[in-house]
């Protein structure tokens, strides 16, 4: 094995050994990590690694695993044997870099917290997305184009009560949407379908 | 823009040479049109401006009409002068007409940019919204109102009000627009403020106290709607579900309509032959005849697996009869929730519907009227009884007290092993064997007890006047035996709030506004007495 490789496989598998024989509190209570991270480190494997290349071609590296549970797309690649490990890595241009950091911290935080108690990772959730409104739709999109369900339920949702419940020009206020008015059809079909706005 | 509208230049005030050649550098590159356009517009800027009177007035729309007056003094003829004034209309409107497209696309880009989800993205979120919001964010502008305009948003119509509002034509147009997305609609007017599905005591009686209350929803009182006309629904508004080939109604799955005044047997049953898929069908306070009502459902409506009725006309609709409860049984045997509220209900007829459902788990009759409790009788032994989980029969006027010892007593023989939750309260207390106006607060007779020690796992409510001795120790007893909602099985989504809610209904106050529906009532058993002693089993 080059020089280069026996590094890297140690670098990879150091946080594994500390953390599987760690004894990490979790939301309280104290718990072990999970069985199969310690199997791993007594057999010796490295986790397994993808890189996934940002619309601003910066590479990160993200334990297969992790991508594989949450994203149907990069699993359909994974399966279908189009990826290669050791060479190469899932263009992504439609992500950029900060987006698709914080989808890959998404992703990692639920995989090795999916344990934990429902009050915890909900307010995880919503610490995650407590970003401006552009950085909520960046996040949507590369969920959508990643096809990563729970991500895009949790984002649909927090828009979804951004609108529930609010004025017309409450919407228009959150949103930035500015208000233009209608054309005079438009604004003829508006009054005959919601006679009890006007 | 047509050049021989255009006023004669010959006649138009010379603008001075300097402000020339200030917009001489902008204008280049302009046609003729758009040049004299920008000086136009740029008529506010120019203070040097002849026809203004005093040289530190800004306002143009001060200037313009003193020109405009120059202008005509200073034309040839009358004729000419009418010819002036026209064009500057016709100029005048066609401007203000082009600043408002222009300042629309230019909004529009704006928004386009501020919300930059494509179309699919933005109609998925829109169709999680509520009808209510839905409408708000499609009057926002012209991008969300295009969004909001595709069927997957009107997949669930809420139009339910507080107060009359929605009329035929909105109920039409969005069930036009949902087509055959369409899968549940809520319609009619819920006069309190948060109706709570599932749980029996408020629907029962605040819907009557708020109608009592507020004179103009009295239903007794036809002549008080005559001034909301253009608001409120007429009997023919859900005729729109059997349009379009009945598109909007072959998919429908839930049919959930309140006090739709206007709303007869013959409309209602249409629109539920338009709904073969319907599974949870509520009505609530629409003056139709049960018989019929369950007949058109089980003509059509052969998946339904929640039915909940609550009569408008509390105790006087006797018109069940056996063969339509036999015609409902065999139609309609994925039945697994069935709520008759304030119905003239006779033993004989439910022990058909009970016993005949096989698939039966939650009961409720709920201020009946006539019923005994002897269709419990030996319930527990055959198939269609054994598996139920809820039964309430909270308030019925002639439940005996003997038959509900009778079915507690099964209880503790072990019948009814799935049985978790059962309401027997009255707030009249229960009617004794013999004559149906005695009651019975304290009785001794009834295991409830027992039932409470060997059956834990049952949330036994059985609540009674004060009068009687039952109230205090059961307030504690209550408390510590509920069980938790998650203990109940959900076998519709919305029930899965009614216990927690229930735990607030159980002060004995609840009925306090209802002296009037009580009074009336009693009349009519004066005249139906005869017939609560026909049962022979």
């Amino acid at each position: 094995m080059e020089l280069l490789c026996i590094r890297q496989w140690i670098s990879g598998l150091l946080p594994t050994w500390l953390s599987a024989w760690c004894i990490k509190p979790v939301g309280g209570a104290l718990v072990r990590q999970e069985p199969e991270y310690i199997l791993l480190a007594l057999m010796g494997s490295p986790l397994k690694k993808i890189m996934l290349c940002s619309s601003e071609k910066e590479i990160f590296s993200v334990e297969e695993q992790v991508m594989v549970q949450h994203s149907v797309i990069i699993n359909n690649m994974i399966e279908d044997g189009s990826y290669n490990h050791e060479e190469s890595k899932i263009p992504l241009d439609c992500v950029d870099s900060k987006t698709l950091k914080k989808v890959i911290d998404y992703c990692t935080h639920h995989t090795h917290h999916h344990n934990d108690n429902q009050e915890d990772l909900e307010a995880w959730d919503a610490q995650f997305l407590n970003v401006d409104s552009n950085g909520l739709y960046d996040l949507l999109m590369a969920a959508n184009y990643l096809e990563i369900r729970n991500l895009l339920d949790l984002i649909y949702g927090t828009i979804k009560n951004m609108i529930k419940g609010k004025k017309i020009d409450e919407i228009r206020r959150i949103f930035n949407i500015k208000d233009h008015g209608f054309t005079p059809e438009e604004e003829e079909q508006n009054r005959k379908e919601y006679p009890h706005f006007y | 823009m047509a050049m021989d509208t255009f006023p004669c230049s010959s006649k138009r005030p010379c603008p001075s040479s300097s402000q020339e050649q200030n917009n001489a550098r902008v204008v280049q590159g302009l046609d003729h049109v758009e040049q004299v356009l920008h000086k136009f517009l740029c008529l506010d800027d120019d203070d040097s401006t002849s026809s203004s009177p005093s040289p530190s007035s800004p306002c143009s729309s001060i200037s313009l009409d003193l020109s405009l007056e120059k202008l005509l003094e200073s034309s040839a003829s009358d004729a000419d002068r009418t010819v002036l004034i026209d064009r500057a209309l016709r100029m005048g409107s066609m401007l203000l007409d082009a600043a408002k497209h222009s300042s629309r696309k230019r909004a529009s880009k704006h928004n386009s940019l501020a919300w930059p989800l494509p179309p699919d993205l933005t109609i998925k979120v829109f169709s999680m919204l509520e009808t209510q919001s839905l409408c708000h964010a499609s009057a926002t502008c012209s991008l969300f109102n295009k969004c909001a305009k595709d069927p997957l948003c009107y997949a669930n119509l809420d139009l339910t009000s507080r107060v009359p509002k929605i009329n035929n034509s909105v109920v039409s147009t969005m069930i036009q627009r949902a087509g055959n997305a369409l899968r549940s609609l809520k319609l009619g007017v819920i006069p309190c403020a948060t109706p709570l599905p599932g749980s029996c005591q408020p629907l029962v009686y605040t819907n009557r106290n708020s109608i009592v209350e507020v004179s103009n929803f009295s239903w007794n009182d036809k002549r008080s709607r005559q001034g909301r006309e253009s608001s409120i629904l007429t009997r023919s508004c859900l005729s729109p579900l059997s349009r379009d080939g009945g598109a909007p109604g072959i998919l429908l799955r839930k049919l959930y309509l309140y006090n739709i005044e206007r709303m007869d047997n013959a409309s209602l049953g249409q629109a539920l032959s338009a709904c073969p898929s319907l599974l949870d069908l509520e009505i609530v306070g629409l003056h139709v005849e049960l018989r019929q009502t369950l007949m058109s459902v089980s003509a059509n409506c052969h998946s339904i697996e929640r039915l909940c009725f609550e009569s408008s006309k509390t105790g006087r609709d006797d018109s069940l009869k056996t063969q339509t409860c036999l015609e409902l049984v065999d139609n309609c045997p994925h039945l697994t929730s069935l709520s008759l509220r304030g119905f003239k209900l006779h033993d004989y007829k439910i022990r058909v519907l009970v016993k005949g459902f096989q698939k039966l788990k939650y009961v409720d009759f709920s201020t009946s009227y006539s019923i005994t409790g002897s269709f419990l009788r030996s319930l527990g032994s055959c198939m269609g009884g054994n598996l139920l989980e809820v039964l309430i029969l909270r308030d019925c006027m002639h439940l005996k007290e003997v038959e509900v010892a009778r079915f507690l007593t099964a209880i503790l023989a072990g019948d009814f092993k799935f049985l978790l939750r059962l309401d027997i309260s009255n707030k009249e207390g229960l009617a004794s064997e013999g004559d149906w106006y005695h009651r019975c607060f304290n009785s001794s007779i009834m295991p409830v007890k027992q039932v409470l020690e060997a059956r834990p796992d049952i949330n036994l409510v059985a609540e009674y006047p004060a009068e009687g001795s039952y109230n205090d120790s059961f307030d504690t007893d209550m408390n510590s035996e509920i069980s938790l909602p998650s203990q109940l099985s959900s076998h519709n989504s919305d029930r899965s709030i009614f216990l927690s809610t229930s735990e607030s209904s159980y002060n004995s106050d609840q009925g306090s506004g209802n002296e009037d529906g009580q009074d009336a009532s009693y009349v009519i058993y004066e005249e139906s007495s005869d017939e609560i002693d026909f049962l022979s089993l």
